[in-house]
């Protein structure tokens, strides 16, 4: 890696740092996290979960616990919170620069699109990677503060997870599946960063990425559609919580990341195609 | 003046079916000050952006030292410095915003960045973040991320937008010094013109994408033109004819053998009322008409 080019990297993380809404994703989480932290303590919802928990031959001592609550603080705010402002500020990243003239103006630096490109998308990468690590953490903070320590106790009858691991077991495999949640937000940054490289206006690439994401969510819902349910985008981007099964799924997370990591492909390439050859007008 | 530095090489370009550049031709000379006029949509920030790789042409090529943009715009860039519509991250600081841009040129030493920002006149507040700056601190601003680092053409798209009188003389008297000082080949698109824009060497005007005229100053005033108030436009025309003029444009008319004076005595002589008659002031719409003149 060349000097110029991690120069360059600093400046680019720099101004991203430098943007409020970048901050305004973790703020956001954050206190969805805690909004949600308090509703699971409430007692209409302890039941409901307790009477799935029944529905299964798992038997445990403790049916709620901080790692319990954390999976499920994750989950729900990197879904809905997480997803829409990665949307937005990786597509800030790209349209908002080329909306205030920014990138017109870096562009005509002597510097090649492809580097340019490549800049932007590290930062988009390292932004999802931080975000994601900041909500399994606070979200495991969160937990651990309103539930204490516990057993992880996971029941998914959609997604063929049944799980009561001790603590540390269930402390590691968290640990590992925290990154794996990164790697899966990461198509949904690259969703926005490639529409805003296609032209979109920021608030389109949150409209028309948020459209694709509910519109599979509900495909995969929808017990109509239960064949089809497998092979949907949001199936493929929950993946990470097969970490919590008893058995490690291996195969279909290969399988499924794989298919993740193709789409990140096809995406930074039509992005790239779209990139290098857009006039940048005034 | 010396060899062509930038060379516009029938570069045509197109916004879906409109026609933004035809054909333009056009060699910049090394260490020349070139203006390059026109009407608001005639082709001059198209033409500027071509050179610099922000737009790609549909036709034709541009070189840069030699270096064809089409092929290789990170290289043909080295040698440009712009002032395109340039725009700055607002929450960051000036001097921010200069080192940015200087990382992307391959780094500059701060020393150089200090001697630009005391070029341009902007010491005293280039370490405010730059959504509290000015028209004027942004113009300045814009001119110093241009030079950096010190480029051998300067290319810049209506650089007085938006700045008050006092302002723009600054600012070309800036730009005047770095073409003088410094040797920087300056071509600068504007689609005001006035008694300064004589300190250029040279005037291209384009006129709905087309090059209509490339010359001296010598060369547009050779035949003066005369912005004539009238009654009867229609009665005036055989007149005019007659009288050793023509009309080159709605109200202007171009001497071509008798003075002024001739001419307006023959229209009164007609009967053809003549409210003003005054010489026509450079805006680019008459340099425009006149360099349509020269061609016919």
């Amino acid at each position: 890696m060349s000097r110029a080019f991690v120069a360059q990297l600093g400046w680019e993380l720099r101004k991203l740092c430098s943007r409020p809404r970048t901050y305004l994703a973790f703020a956001a989480t954050f206190t969805f996290e805690l909004v949600l932290s308090l509703l699971l303590r409430a007692p209409a919802v302890r039941e409901v979960m307790t009477r799935e928990l029944w529905k299964t031959h798992l038997r445990v001592d403790q049916v709620f616990s901080g790692l319990t609550s954390a999976v499920h603080l994750a989950s729900e705010s990197m879904a809905i919170i997480g997803a829409l402002f990665l949307g937005l500020v990786t597509s800030d990243v790209v349209s908002k620069e080329i909306e205030d003239g920014t990138l017109r103006t870096l562009l005509c630096r002597p510097v090649g699109r492809g580097a340019v490109f490549v800049q932007k998308l590290t930062v988009c990468a390292a932004y999802t990677m931080a975000l994601a690590l900041f909500v399994g953490a606070s979200a495991l903070v969160l937990g651990l503060a309103f539930e204490g320590r516990g057993p992880l106790v996971i029941v998914s009858f959609s997604e063929s997870i049944l799980t009561a691991l001790d603590f540390p077991h269930g402390l590691a495999r968290y640990a590992i599946a925290i990154p794996m949640l990164g790697g899966s937000m990461l198509t949904v940054a690259l969703m926005g960063f490639a529409l805003s490289c296609f032209g979109l206006p920021p608030g389109a690439v949150i409209v028309v990425g948020g459209a694709v994401l509910i519109a599979d969510h509900l495909v995969r819902i929808q017990p109509g559609f239960a064949a089809i349910s497998p092979y949907t985008l949001t199936t493929r981007l929950m993946s990470w919580r097969q970490m919590f099964n008893r058995e490690i799924p291996w195969p279909r997370l290969e399988r499924n990341y794989g298919e993740l990591l193709a789409l990140d492909v096809v995406l930074i390439v039509t992005a790239w195609w779209t990139f290098r050859r857009r006039d940048l007008t005034r | 003046m010396s060899e062509p530095i930038v060379v516009f090489d029938g570069v045509s370009k197109r916004f879906g079916s409109y026609p933004a550049l035809d054909r333009v031709s056009l060699a910049v000379r090394r260490g020349e000050m070139l203006i390059v006029a026109g009407h608001n949509g005639a082709g001059k920030s198209t033409l500027l952006a071509l050179a610099v790789g922000l737009l790609r042409p549909s036709r034709g090529d541009v070189r840069v030292r030699g270096v064809s943009v089409r092929r290789h715009p990170a290289r043909a860039r080295r040698a440009v410095g712009t002032m395109l519509a340039a725009a700055f991250h607002e929450h960051l600081s000036g001097r921010d915003n200069l080192s940015l841009l200087a990382s992307y040129s391959g780094g500059v030493p701060g020393t150089d960045v200090d001697a630009i920002v005391a070029l341009v006149g902007l010491v005293d507040r280039i370490d405010d973040r730059v959504r509290t700056y000015s028209y004027g601190m942004r113009a300045r601003l814009a001119l110093a991320q241009a030079l950096l680092p010190m480029p051998d053409v300067l290319l810049l798209d209506e650089p007085e937008e938006g700045l008050d009188s006092d302002a723009t003389r600054d600012l070309r008297s800036t730009i005047r010094r770095i073409n003088r000082e410094r040797g920087v080949t300056v071509v600068l698109a504007s689609h005001r013109l006035d008694g300064e824009d004589q300190a250029y060497d040279r005037l291209a005007l384009l006129e709905r994408g087309r090059l209509a005229f490339l010359g001296g100053w010598d060369d547009v005033d050779a035949r003066p033109t005369i912005r004539l108030e009238l009654d009867d436009w229609e009665k005036a025309r055989p007149i005019l004819e007659r009288a050793g003029a023509s009309i080159v444009a709605e109200g202007v008319i171009r001497l071509d053998g008798n003075d002024a004076a001739t001419v307006v005595a023959a229209l009164v002589h007609a009967g053809v009322c003549v409210h003003a008659a005054e010489p026509s002031r450079r805006t680019a719409a008459e340099l425009c008409a006149r360099a349509r003149g020269l061609h016919t």
